[in-house]
């Protein structure tokens, strides 16, 4: 396994994966806060709701306590002051709503003369404002909340005037509210755990707490910034931390309404935590839940990223690596499949295998050149390599292929003392293919010469350059023609077969006649050049070989005086210079006296290269009679 | 309407091959005949002996160069069509085909004519 690298296609993929998870990770965190956000107004909305439902629960309490304070004014034995019979109907109006911690009445300098509850000596409420504003108003009179001085217990009182027949005020009628059903209201409200109701008088002290009963009624609130600020504002909600340090939401309402303001506000208070636990909760259980997810996409990339991707990718790295070794055979072996990854495998197969070809045909081509080359040294030691000892003659002769291997060909040999037999033949076409054939003309060539009579036939003894006596170079004549008429029949059916032919001017040299009987098959490029510049053509001439199967062949003859040339060209010279329009008569004048044989062939064989390369193969060879020989 | 003239008509028309009524046919070729071409120009003329016009004429009139290899060509149709019981002939030569043909003295066999109507007739 390599090494796990972060910029590598695994690192980056499983990256890839990360991201991705990223938005889902934004989404479940603005949905929690989202929901927190909720869940602490609708906390305050219940808060709140609770507070006003207090508060307006507290002032029909009110109103019913005016309707029975009225009624109870109008009761004769309370008109009347009778303390006894007064304090049995309170007892009994208790018993009937429980609601009142205590009923009574109250004379007009402040003695409690009728109670509900049971009195311990005298009690004076003279002191009391729902009192004194009962007697100075006339009517209704609601007091603050405090804690009763009777019963003890925390609660607001109410008061109304009984008036005498007069119409002045007897005495005051009182009923006492207890607090505590506040409790009840806190209790079936449902708040959650750790809420309280709170009731703090007009001066901060603390009347009434829910669930805790027990703390100690009448404390100061006073400096509690919250208890401020419900003290001054009618209602609302707040948000603030409490003396346990947490943070609490509040709704606080006044406790009453305008015209009957018992002085006191209602307090409801909500742990922010236990609000937002449900919101917090699902935040936590979507992050684990989404860090599972993550796990298993990531596990599922890491393998994944195996199959589809490293796997292709590795088996392209190393097929690369062997090819840049060298190894042309490397394929990806991955290029199944339409993917992007196995498009490009198989593009890399595609160029191993078009390198791997033109590596083959590279090689194929070298080998064949190699084996043109070979061709064409078989072909260069075909041709003659030494000039034979020629008594007042010079020869000399070149071939310049056109390519590596030709269709040109010149050969000699000297069949007998005295005799020289020189050729120069061209095959129809160049390259491989007129090579091939060359060789065989030749080799049929020198086969016949060796059997021919012509070729041995022994030179004339004793006499000098001229015409021979008729009837031995009739005989010459004769035999020198068969022989190429013979070569000719030989090798017909070939050049017929492969649609080839050839041309030949062949000829026999009589070094001390100096005579030259020959044969031209259709060749023509040929003539003598007198010394003095006259050049002579020479006649006849028959078809080339391959053309017809017996061609009937004539031989000709003519004799080399001192300074004349022989020359024999292959229609190369012509085809590689058609602005001269070369003819024989043309390259004679372009020969001048006394050039060495072999100097005329070296100027002839240049002169095509005043225009390039020769497009066809190109032989010349030159006989020269040497001017200074004398017989 | 003979078996030879149905064929002709079925045929699609070859660029350069004029079937003459008397069934010869003229082919006419341009340009150079040469190495490169004269496997081509063989193939043309075995076509035509094959499909039956073993007299053929050879229009060399807008052939601008000839070689050893186009020669071949024509000598090898030439054997072609006498191998048929007809005859090839050239038509229209310019200098430098009659100065090859001459050298070669294969003029003996391909009788250079001045015009394709005196090739048909002689």
């Amino acid at each position: 396994m390599r090494r796990f690298s972060l910029l590598g296609l695994r690192g980056r993929l499983l990256g890839l994966v990360l991201l991705a998870v990223l938005p889902a990770v934004a989404l479940i965190l603005y949905s929690a806060s989202d929901r927190r956000q909720h869940d602490i107004e609708q906390a305050q909305d219940d808060a709140l709701r609770l507070a006003r439902q207090a508060s307006a629960e507290f002032a029909q309490l009110i109103d019913r306590t005016r309707q029975l304070l009225i009624v109870l004014a109008q009761v004769p034995d309370v008109r009347d002051g009778d303390g006894a019979a007064c304090s049995a109907l309170a007892s009994d109006l208790i018993l009937r709503f429980p609601v009142y911690a205590n009923i009574g009445g109250i004379e007009r300098h402040g003695d409690v003369f009728c109670s509900a509850a049971r009195l311990d000596g005298r009690v004076s409420l003279a002191d009391r404002e729902y009192f004194r504003d009962a007697i100075a108003t006339r009517n209704f009179a609601v007091g603050d909340v405090q804690i009763g001085r009777i019963t003890g217990r925390p609660g607001i009182n109410f008061g109304f005037p009984v008036l005498d027949s007069t119409g002045n005020v007897h005495s005051v009628v009182f009923a006492s509210l207890d607090l505590a059903w506040l409790w009840q209201l806190a209790a079936e409200s449902r708040l959650p755990g750790g809420s309280t109701l709170t009731v703090v008088d007009r001066n901060g002290r603390l009347m009434v707490r829910y669930p805790d009963d027990d703390a100690t009624l009448g404390r100061s609130l006073a400096g509690d910034p919250t208890v401020r600020t419900a003290l001054s504002g009618r209602q609302g909600v707040t948000e603030a931390t409490a003396d346990d340090g947490a943070q609490h939401l509040y709704a606080f309402a006044p406790l009453g309404d305008a015209t009957d303001d018992a002085g006191a506000v209602v307090i409801v208070s909500i742990p922010r935590s236990i609000v937002v636990a449900d919101a917090d909760e699902a935040l936590t259980r979507n992050l684990v839940l989404l860090g599972g997810v993550c796990v298993v996409a990531l596990a599922a990339a890491w393998i994944a990223s195996d199959v589809f991707v490293l796997r292709q990718v590795r088996a392209l790295v190393r097929a690369t690596r062997r090819l840049s070794d060298g190894d042309l055979s490397a394929r990806t072996g991955v290029a199944s499949g339409r993917g992007e990854l196995s498009q490009l495998a198989r593009a890399f197969d595609e160029m191993a295998e078009s390198l791997q070809r033109h590596e083959e045909l590279r090689r194929l081509a070298e080998q064949r050149e190699a084996e043109l080359r070979q061709a064409a040294r078989v072909q260069a030691e075909l041709l003659p390599v030494t000039v034979p000892a020629l008594a007042g003659f010079e020869l000399a002769a070149r071939c310049v292929p056109a390519r590596e291997v030709g269709g040109d060909f010149y050969d000699w040999q000297d069949p007998a003392p005295g005799i020289l037999v020189f050729t120069l033949g061209d095959v129809m076409g160049k390259g491989m293919a007129a090579a091939l054939l060359t060789a065989t003309v030749r080799a049929a060539l020198r086969a016949a010469v060796r059997l021919s009579p012509a070729a041995v036939a022994a030179p004339a003894v004793g006499v000098g350059p001229g015409p021979e006596p008729s009837d031995s170079g009739a005989f010459v004549a004769l035999f020198h023609a068969q022989l190429i008429e013979s070569a000719a029949s030989a090798i017909e059916p070939d050049l017929t077969r492969s649609g080839s032919f050839a041309t030949l001017f062949h000829a026999r040299l009589d070094i001390a006649t100096h005579r030259v009987d020959y044969v031209d098959a259709g060749h023509g490029c040929v003539f003598v050049r007198r010394a003095g510049g006259q050049v002579e053509e020479l006649r006849p001439r028959g078809l080339p070989l391959g053309v017809l199967p017996d061609p009937g062949y004539q031989a000709g003859s003519t004799v080399m005086w001192p300074g004349d040339v022989l020359v024999v060209y292959s229609d190369g010279l012509i085809d590689a210079n058609p602005e001269l329009e070369l003819t024989s008569q043309r390259i004679g004048a372009r020969i001048a006296d006394d050039t060495a044989a072999r100097e005329i062939v070296e100027q002839l064989i240049a002169l095509p290269a005043l225009t390039g390369p020769p497009p066809d193969d190109l032989t010349v060879l030159v006989l020269r009679c040497l001017p200074e020989y004398r017989a | 309407m003979t078996r030879a003239e149905r064929q002709r008509a079925e045929e699609p028309m070859e660029p350069g091959l004029d079937i003459r009524p008397d069934g010869s046919a003229v082919v006419r070729l341009e340009s150079r005949l040469d190495l490169l071409t004269a496997g081509d120009v063989k193939q043309r003329l075995n076509q035509a002996i094959a499909d039956g016009h073993a007299r053929l004429v050879v229009d060399l009139g807008d052939v601008t160069f000839i070689d050893s290899s186009g020669l071949g060509a024509l000598i090898a149709g030439l054997k072609a069509a006498r191998l048929a019981g007809g005859d090839l002939r050239i038509a229209r030569p310019n200098a430098q085909a009659r100065l090859i043909l001459e050298l070669t003295t294969l003029d003996q066999v391909l009788h250079p004519f001045a015009s394709v109507e005196e090739a048909l007739a002689g």
